[in-house]
């Protein structure tokens, strides 16, 4: 998980994968929709482990907007 | 979901996971284990045992191979990595990734976070500045975030993805 200048320069990265092409967001979409979840911003609460799970609710909508629908931003099957 | 929930040493983990990240945060790298041990009054055996169970809860927390020495905590890295953090001017943090590195700014409340990272392509800088969550500044704009690694595959090899 990386940071890059610009989307020209992901793609022309020598291990970039092009499945990963989705993979690609600007920096502030993940700030905020990814990083701005409570499952975050909670870390340093003493309980952040005991309460991981609830601080994490809105974790998978925030992967869905954040992938729109791509097969790259599929979760793991259940186990 | 973590597999944090069920586990029967979790209030034990997580004092330990607090202590660790409160240390990251005060003096920008993680604790020996036998530092920890002393400090939550626990065997030193055990907090050994309790580190490798942290890194074995499904969380992007990771010891170097073979050791009892903590590789990357999230957000943080203990070892040198590309992603160089600032608090308020005070250089003394790496980044876990250059994604982690945009939750640092939760951890240092009011305070602003800069995020000091080389592109892969080229080796340029790359700056954002953040305060609470809030990017204020992104250098160049052009920069962007990416993941090479589908959503599946995460858990699979934390150090990779």
């Amino acid at each position: 998980m990386n940071l890059f200048r610009s989307e020209e320069h992901v793609r022309a990265w020598p291990r970039f994968d092009p499945i990963s092409e989705d993979g690609i967001r600007p920096v502030a979409d993940y700030a905020t929709i990814l990083f701005g979840l409570p499952r975050y911003r909670e870390r340093l609460s003493p309980d952040y482990l005991l309460r991981i799970d609830e601080l994490s609710r809105d974790f998978p909508a925030a992967l869905a907007r954040l992938g729109r629908g791509s097969p790259f931003w599929q979760p793991a099957p259940a186990a | 979901m973590v597999r944090a929930e069920s586990a029967p040493d979790r209030p034990l983990l997580a004092r330990l996971y607090h202590a660790i990240l409160t240390a990251f945060v005060q003096e920008g790298r993680a604790p020996h284990y036998v530092v920890l041990s002393k400090q939550l009054g626990l065997p030193l055996e055990e907090t050994r045992q309790l580190l490798h169970r942290l890194g074995s809860l499904g969380l992007p927390i990771w010891l170097h191979p073979g050791t009892d020495l903590l590789a990357s905590f999230a957000p943080f890295s203990n070892l040198p990595t590309h992603y160089r953090i600032s608090c308020d001017g005070e250089e003394r943090w790496y980044g876990q990734c250059g994604l982690e590195s945009l939750a640092v700014s939760w951890l240092f409340p009011g305070r602003e976070v800069s995020i000091n990272g080389a592109c892969l392509d080229c080796g340029e800088s790359i700056r954002v500045r953040m305060r609470d969550g809030v990017v204020l500044d992104v250098d160049p704009p052009s920069a962007v975030g990416h993941v090479n690694l589908p959503l599946r595959h995460w858990r699979d090899d934390w150090p990779a993805t």
